[in-house]
C-alpha cells in the first residue's frame, strides 16, 4: 500500500480539525505507544475490500472517545451516552478509511464501521500513527487483511 | 427551502445540519433519513428541494438511492456528502445524476460554495 504512517497522521489531523477540535490540533508522535487509560480502549474499525484489502482502526482511550463524541455532537461531556461514543468513533474510522481508500490503486469498496471496547486482533500492520490530543493519545493503524484479498 | 440529510451516522447528520447553518443557510427546513431506503420514503412524503446523502450506508447505499429516485422519474436535486471522494466515485456520482460530491472532511465554505446556486 502507498499509505504510510505520515499519511495516516495527516488524514486524521484533517478530520480531527474539521469535526472534533479546531483549537487543539493533533500532534504526531510517530511510533509512540498508545496510552490506554483506566477505562480501556474504544476502537473504530472499517474494512477496505479489494486488491489491497485491509482495515483502518482508530483506537483511543475511553475517556478521550467520550470527549471527542461530546465535541462532535456539540453537547456537554456529561450527556454523552455509550451509543454516542460508538457512533462518533465509527464515523471517525469511516472518514479516515474513506480517505485511505481513495489513495489506493484499483477498485476498492468500504465496509460499514464497527466499534469495540477492546483492541481488535491485529492483522499485519502496514502503517500506524500515534497522535497526541491534549493529555490523550490516539493510535491509527492500517492493517492488511490475511491473504490480501477481499 | 427544505433539505433532506441522509446518513446512517447520527453525529454526521448533526454535523451536516450544523455546517448548513454555519454556511449561512439558517432558514432551511431539515428532514432526515438513516439510509437510502428510508430516504426514498422521505422524498416522497416531504418533497425536499435537495437531498444531501452519504454514500456508504446499510439497507440501501447512496448511489442505489439516487438510481432508484431517477428510475421512478424523480428529479429532486441530489448531492453526495461522503468520505469517498476519489475521481472514480465522483465520476460514478455524476453519471448517476448527482450535482456534486462533497468529500469529508468538509467545512462551511465548501457548503456555501457548493450549495449557494441551489439554496440561494
Amino acid at each position: 500500500m502507498s499509505v504510510d504512517g505520515e499519511v495516516l497522521a495527516e488524514l486524521t489531523q484533517a478530520v480531527w480539525e474539521s469535526f472534533v477540535d479546531a483549537e487543539m490540533p493533533l500532534v504526531d508522535l510517530y511510533d509512540a505507544p498508545l496510552e490506554t487509560g483506566p477505562d480501556g480502549v474504544v476502537v473504530g474499525t472499517i474494512a477496505i475490500h479489494g486488491p489491497e484489502a485491509g482495515r483502518v482502526n482508530v483506537a483511543l482511550p475511553a475517556q478521550a472517545a467520550s470527549a471527542a463524541a461530546a465535541r462532535m455532537f456539540d453537547i456537554d461531556p456529561s450527556a454523552v451516552a455509550e451509543a454516542d461514543v460508538h457512533d462518533a468513533t465509527g464515523e471517525l474510522a469511516n472518514m479516515i478509511g474513506g480517505n485511505v481508500k481513495a489513495m489506493l490503486a484499483g477498485e476498492h469498496h468500504l465496509g460499514l464501521p464497527s466499534v469495540t471496547v477492546a483492541p481488535t486482533d491485529p492483522y499485519d500492520a502496514v502503517a500506524s500513527a500515534t497522535l497526541l490530543w491534549g493529555e490523550h493519545t490516539l493510535l491509527v493503524t492500517l492493517d492488511r487483511a490475511p491473504g490480501g484479498t477481499s | 427551502m427544505k433539505v433532506l440529510v441522509v446518513d446512517d451516522s447520527r453525529v454526521m447528520r448533526q454535523i451536516v445540519v450544523r455546517t448548513l447553518r454555519q454556511a449561512g443557510f439558517d432558514g432551511v427546513d431539515v428532514v432526515e433519513a438513516t439510509n437510502g431506503a428510508e430516504g426514498l420514503d422521505v422524498v416522497q412524503a416531504e418533497r425536499p428541494d435537495i437531498v444531501l446523502s452519504d454514500w456508504n450506508m446499510p439497507e440501501m447505499t447512496g448511489i442505489d438511492f439516487l438510481t432508484s429516485l431517477r428510475a421512478r422519474g424523480d428529479d429532486t436535486p441530489f448531492g453526495f456528502v461522503t468520505s469517498e471522494g476519489s475521481p472514480e466515485m465522483r465520476e460514478r456520482a455524476s453519471g448517476a445524476g448527482a450535482l456534486f460530491l462533497i468529500a469529508k472532511p468538509f467545512n462551511a465554505d465548501t457548503f456555501a460554495d457548493t450549495l449557494s446556486p441551489i439554496l440561494g
